[in-house]
């Protein structure tokens, strides 16, 4: 095998008295790109920038006549778009990704048509109902569709609906309860979609998916457990530890069947992140913050050393 | 993966290239491999990254609690000796989390003496120039990415800084010029770098990244040009998109000989046209520099260079099209031209880009 990429090419020529000329060789044999790349960048190239420039064109055509449009046209294009392509995606048995992608699409077209519609009747910006009228009614795609990234956009949608709910209607709801909800939200859709994804090996729920839904659960728990630390301590804070606690308990167990430190990592990371919001409400005085800091060092040295340990003992098991 | 397998395959490789048999330090480079794939977890990484960065805020929150803002000497002095301390942390420890802490002391360093220089009420060149001052022997004390990347970009910020403080938009072209060149000597020079001396070897990816960066940040300043100086003089662009389109064409020599193009006529045709279609970039001339990225990313394979390339090559035209005074009519018939030329430059080359592959 006589491949090596840049970062190994370096190595070896500080390491060496390899001279220039063989350098530059070895550089235009393996590492430069060749006649056959060269020609599809440049097929790519234009055909894209042709494309990409003629569709703005359009695009801007459009924006020009946008005020002069009846409201009938206006929506009626986009509901045409919207059906175009979603016919397009579903025509035949067999998917390909350009369908899915165009699924992904007719997604957003539907958002599009929905911020068209509060644009025409003045709904006010940014209102929790259009993004509402958006999840639900893309749901029945989304469950069929069976495609990653377009459920990471559905699940985008949903929260952003929940977080505006909070902020336009339920304005007398804590901060902290709110992410509580999103919280317990993201651990339901987590547990359900492992369940299904392990049930089902002949599925598309990939696993950045789920280390996703992870992620975005551990983000709440840590900015819903730092409000309520803050917020001294009332009933709310010791139901959102009791979950909190018992989501990382088995997101540690978790960790150790599917031998992944990834959940591992995250949940290290946020408790640091709680405890340094729990030392600065017992005192916010100078000594505290020197404190915090070799905390935060020693925590993270020790945490990164146990994960490397634990990758490297998992790595020479499998 | 067999690293001392691996290793004595390349060893084979560049004795079979290389006049006379190399001497390689073995032990040392399955060291660097064995150390490079441990920390390859990009996770890790992450984590090393913000648990650093995480230490360093919590510090400078422990620096404004005991007031050391209160005192123009004291914020000079620690700042030095925040720079002297990153500095001499990244030549002892090389994990990535001190690695880390290392550049954010630098920072915190940077910025607490630029703050003494500012409270103490000097003339506002001095901070500048202090930080080219403070970078450039940074280069000389240490060889680390990270470290000299960072301390680049301090470079390029305060020569930008410098220009705006005293309105020179000539220069602003002179350097964007200016560092086209460079950056294209650099990367075509690869090879000489890497063989000349211990000093460039170490230094040469991180000067890569770092002018790639610069020059991006530069090209954005001459975009935003309208928003700062108030005044686009098409003359001083000239100048830039010249120095641009040297190395644009020296590229495109380059590439005729990788896709053995070999008729002269071709090739000062296609030259022509290139330089024909980029003039009216003249109003715009961030557009033709992030095509040399794209070009020189793509040249020299850096793919986050190429990636970078053609983010900022569409922002730029986003840019220059929301900058235009025509109305929305107007840019909507230039687009949609624009898009049929390249659509039939298109069709009139693909016969010849893949027919080269049946034959």
């Amino acid at each position: 095998m006589k491949t090596f990429n840049r970062d190994d090419l370096h190595t070896f020529v500080k390491h060496s008295n390899i001279n220039e000329q063989a350098v530059k060789t070895a550089l235009e044999q393996h590492i430069y790109p060749q006649k056959k790349d060269w020609q599809k960048f440049l097929q790519i190239f234009f055909i894209t920038l042709g494309i990409g420039f003629t569709v703005a064109g359009i695009i801007f055509f459009f924006a020009y006549n946008w005020n002069h449009l009846h409201k009938f046209v206006k929506i009626g294009l986009i509901l045409g778009l919207v059906i175009v392509t979603t016919l397009f995606s579903i025509y035949g048995t067999k998917k390909t990704v350009l369908q899915q992608l165009l699924m992904v699409g007719a997604f957003f077209l539907v958002g599009v048509l929905f911020a068209v519609f509060g644009q025409i009747y003045q709904t006010g910006a940014n209102a929790y109902d259009f993004f509402l009228a958006w999840t639900v009614f893309t749901t029945l795609w989304v469950f069929n569709s069976n495609f990653s990234p377009l459920w990471l956009c559905y699940f985008s949608v949903m929260h952003t609906t929940v977080f505006l709910y909070a902020q336009q209607v339920a304005t007398n709801w804590p901060n902290e309860f709110v992410y509580l909800i999103l919280f317990v939200l993201s651990v339901i859709t987590f547990v359900l979609m492992y369940v299904y994804a392990s049930k089902n090996t002949n599925n598309s729920i990939h696993n950045w998916l789920l280390q996703t839904i992870a992620l975005a659960a551990t983000v709440y728990a840590t900015f819903g457990m730092v409000i309520a630390i803050f917020q001294k301590y009332e009933f709310l804070f010791f139901i959102f530890l009791f979950l909190v606690a018992m989501v990382y308990y088995l997101g540690f167990w978790l960790s150790n069947k599917l031998k992944n430190i990834y959940y591992q990592a995250i949940i290290f990371f946020s408790l640091i992140v709680i405890i340094t919001a729990f030392l600065l409400e017992i005192s916010d005085g100078e000594g505290m913050f020197l404190f915090i800091f070799l905390f935060i060092i020693f925590s993270i040295t020790m945490v990164i050393r146990r994960l490397v340990e634990l990758q490297k003992q998992w790595s020479h098991e499998s | 993966m067999n690293h001392k397998e691996h290793i004595q395959n390349v060893i084979g490789y560049f004795n079979s290239i290389n006049a006379s048999p190399i001497e390689v330090d073995e032990e040392r480079i399955e060291q660097q491999l064995e150390n490079a794939y441990q920390s390859q977890s990009l996770l890790i990484k992450i984590m090393s990254v913000l648990g650093g960065f995480l230490a360093s805020l919590a510090f400078v929150g422990f620096l404004f609690m005991i007031g050391i803002y209160r005192s123009e000497f004291s914020l000079l002095f620690f700042g030095f000796l925040f720079i002297v301390a990153a500095i001499w942390m990244i030549k002892t420890y090389k994990t990535i989390l001190f690695e880390t802490m290392s550049v954010s002391f630098y920072m915190i360093g940077f910025l607490m003496v630029g703050f003494g220089l500012g409270e103490m009420k000097l003339a506002e060149v001095y901070i500048p120039n202090t930080y080219i001052l403070l970078s450039l022997i940074t280069f000389c004390l240490v060889q680390n990415y990270l470290l000299n990347f960072v301390a680049l970009q301090i470079i390029n910020g305060s020569i930008l800084f410098l220009i705006f403080n005293y309105h020179a938009v000539l220069l602003l072209n002179v350097y964007v010029g200016f560092l086209a060149i460079l950056l294209t000597a650099v990367c075509i020079k690869e090879s000489f770098l890497l063989t000349y001396h211990s000093i460039s070897k170490n230094l040469f990816k991180p000067i890569v990244s770092g002018l790639f960066i610069a020059f991006i940040i530069s090209l954005s300043y001459l975009a935003k040009e309208i928003a700062v100086f108030k005044v686009t003089i098409i003359h001083y662009h000239a100048i830039s998109l010249a120095f641009i389109l040297f190395p644009l064409i020296y590229l495109l020599l380059d590439v005729f000989k990788k896709m053995e193009i070999n008729k002269q006529v071709v090739k000062v045709s296609i030259c022509v046209a290139t330089v024909l279609l980029l003039i009216p970039t003249v109003i715009f001339p961030a557009i033709a520099g992030a095509l040399l990225i794209i070009l020189l990313g793509f040249w020299s394979s850096h793919n986050a260079a190429f990636v970078l390339g053609v983010l900022s090559c569409m922002y730029f035209v986003a840019q220059c099209y929301y900058d235009l005074e025509y109305t929305l009519l107007t840019k909507s018939i230039m687009l949609f031209i624009t898009g049929i030329l390249f659509c039939s430059i298109y069709f009139l080359t693909v016969k010849k880009l893949s027919s080269n592959e049946a034959v």
